[in-house]
């Protein structure tokens, strides 16, 4: 790797210690721009398969230095995290419990290099606190999200109530193919031993059925505000909006088969369709085609850098200043590109 | 809290470990956790930092550190196996003899699944190691290799709704010099055959001293036969059972501490 990865400690607003490795690049690019990398989950810093390492790789050699970090409670950081359920701390990820860490990595950034300028990326949990971050701060400059969640979880969120009709699609077909699959008879032991969850069975057979009969209720926001009857959150898109509409960019990367994309699609976009394409020139898609949700297979990885290395690499060619909020050539229009 | 950032060289490559200082008066001894495989290292985390720090506020000191490959230490996963995993440890235990200002008395080692099996073997390979823990050790490592091959199988199969290769064909591939793709792990033949060549239960330990070994599961869980026949092989070694869930891969809960398990290998620890 083309860098100098330094181990760093600093602290959040609470005083507590926070470790992080910063890679700073042997030929630095001139734009003064850092990237930092939020940690998805509890993942920590280095994220699934070590995903942060090769990205910190593409990232340091156009020249970006490179923070990742551990939040409070998380990785080597100092701190405890007190939920008891894995799904309530992704909640508490998703509704910002990480922003003012973020924050506090930005100023260490740049009491000590003067970087004052920030692309914030993250997977999944490290997305979503990258765009609550953005929204507080004008520092973040763009924002480079993989997989970011719309929804939220807890463990009295009951998902299955509010899944997508593709999820549903996907879910059904599997049911019913395992009707006829020999190779599925552990399903069917669950099944008759009363291990399933029948609920998720009933609602998934007869949705085709209750759709035809009842209205399909409308989960649109009233002007102005993001409430939905779902589960979906609440901060999101004021968040997203905040940032397209101070010109700021972001720059989304789904994986085909996570169900973070069609939540994203069906929760996000198509409830505020219009006003995206107002402020198309800030934001573009791409997903990786048949890739999983932490990109797990060599070939969705590589699509995925490929991508992030073309975005950076144009916001990076542009030689005006970012503070001056350039568009990007080839950002002109909303785009949705899959690999 | 004294936690050091550090790095030390094993050849031609880096490994990165945090050195935990003593934060009470210190006991003499030190050690070294062996992380477990792959993405079970990453779930585990949080349970070995907190171990650490219980460990550190006895008195003790304490290394973790990643292997080649994994973590922040250079190299690439692919290029792992079994022998550079035991040299890794055996650069980790010289790490923290040299930190602690070779005042120690003892080296003991810590792992968790394939992490125990690793610490297992290493105890018996450098003479400085005085104590072994073992949580949830991998004994049979051929069995193991499998299931992670059939990880794959499952990722095809959620992908693809087919199996494009199957279990032959992924070892053929390895044979042949691809990797073989867990969870984004690329693991290489080396490793693959290494690990599956290893019975730790059938002549491989070569550790004379004190051992526990700590099967983790359920309320009113009996030992396991591969355990009870794990625990033949060691000259002087207790077999414990603590509940606590599988916290190195993903569950429901959100593991930060296991404190039946850390509590069992306490008292073990202190009865030394």
């Amino acid at each position: 790797m083309r860098s100098e990865v330094i181990p760093v400690t600093f602290s959040n607003k609470e005083g507590v210690r926070l470790f992080g490795m910063l890679h700073r690049p042997t030929n630095p690019s001139k734009s003064c721009i850092a990237v930092i990398l939020l940690s998805p989950g509890v993942k920590m810093r280095v994220a699934p398969h070590r995903l942060y390492l090769k990205m910190t790789e593409r990232f340091v050699s156009l020249g970006y230095p490179v923070l990742r970090f551990d939040f409070y409670g998380l990785g080597d950081s100092e701190g405890e995290v007190q939920e008891e359920y894995l799904a309530d701390l992704y909640g508490s990820i998703q509704v910002g419990r990480y922003v003012d860490d973020t924050l506090a990595a930005m100023d260490w950034m740049q009491q000590t290099y003067g970087t004052s300028q920030f692309i914030v990326s993250g997977l999944c949990g490290g997305a979503i606190t990258g765009l609550l971050a953005g929204a507080r701060d004008q520092r973040v400059t763009c924002l480079l999200g993989l997989a970011i969640p719309v929804i939220l979880d807890g463990s009295r969120i009951d998902f299955t109530k509010y899944m997508t009709d593709v999820q549903s699609k996907g879910m059904r077909d599997g049911y019913i193919q395992k009707l006829w699959d020999l190779g599925a008879w552990r399903s069917w032991v669950r099944f008759l031993t009363f291990q399933s969850d029948y609920r998720l069975i009933a609602r998934l057979l007869l949705k085709p059925l209750l759709s035809r009969v009842r209205p399909t209720m409308s989960a649109s926001p009233v002007p102005g505000q993001s409430e939905v009857v779902d589960n979906t959150n609440p901060y999101f898109a004021p968040a997203f909006r905040r940032m397209i509409s101070t010109s700021r960019y972001v720059y989304l990367i789904f994986a085909e088969v996570d169900r973070l994309y069609y939540e994203f699609e069906k929760k996000f976009v198509e409830r505020n369709r219009a006003e995206l394409e107002s402020y198309g020139h800030w934001y573009e898609v791409h997903v990786t085609k048949d890739a999983n949700h932490i990109f797990s297979f060599r070939e969705w990885e590589e699509d995925m850098l490929d991508q992030c290395s073309r975005w950076l690499g144009r916001l990076g060619g542009n030689r005006r200043e970012v503070a001056n909020r350039p568009k990007l050539e080839g950002f002109d229009e909303i785009s949705r590109t899959t690999a | 809290m004294n936690e050091t950032p550090i790095f030390f060289e094993n050849g031609s490559y880096r490994l990165f470990g945090i050195l935990h200082e003593p934060a009470a008066v210190p006991s003499g001894w030190g050690w070294v956790f062996c992380h477990p495989f792959a993405e079970e290292k990453l779930w585990a985390q949080r349970v070995y930092v907190s171990f650490a720090r219980m460990l550190a506020a006895r008195g003790a000191w304490v290394l973790r550190f990643d292997a080649m490959g994994n973590g922040d230490s250079e190299g690439q996963f692919s290029e792992s196996s079994v022998e550079t995993m035991l040299s890794d440890i055996g650069c980790a235990i010289n790490m923290l003899e040299r930190s602690s200002g070779k005042v120690l008395q003892g080296v003991g080692l810590l792992g968790l699944r394939f992490g125990a099996t690793l610490a297992a073997l290493a105890a018996g390979r450098y003479p400085n190691v005085r104590k072994l823990v073992l949580w949830e050790p991998i004994v049979d490592g051929g069995k193991y290799m499998q299931e992670l091959l059939r990880v794959n199988l499952t990722t095809q199969t959620a992908i693809y709704k087919e199996i494009r290769h199957k279990r032959e064909d992924l070892v053929r591939m390895m044979r042949e010099g691809s990797t073989v793709n867990v969870d984004g792990y690329e693991i290489a033949y080396p490793c693959y055959e290494q690990a599956s060549a290893l019975k730790l239960n059938e002549g491989v330990i070569q550790f004379a001293g004190p051992c526990l070994i700590v099967q983790v599961g359920r309320a009113g869980q009996t030992i396991r036969p591969e355990l009870k026949a794990l625990q033949e092989a060691f000259p002087s070694v207790d077999i414990r059972a603590a509940v606590e869930e599988p916290f190195w891969k993903e569950i429901k809960q959100w593991y930060r501490t296991a404190p039946n398990l850390f509590e069992t290998t306490l008292a073990w620890t202190r009865g030394q």
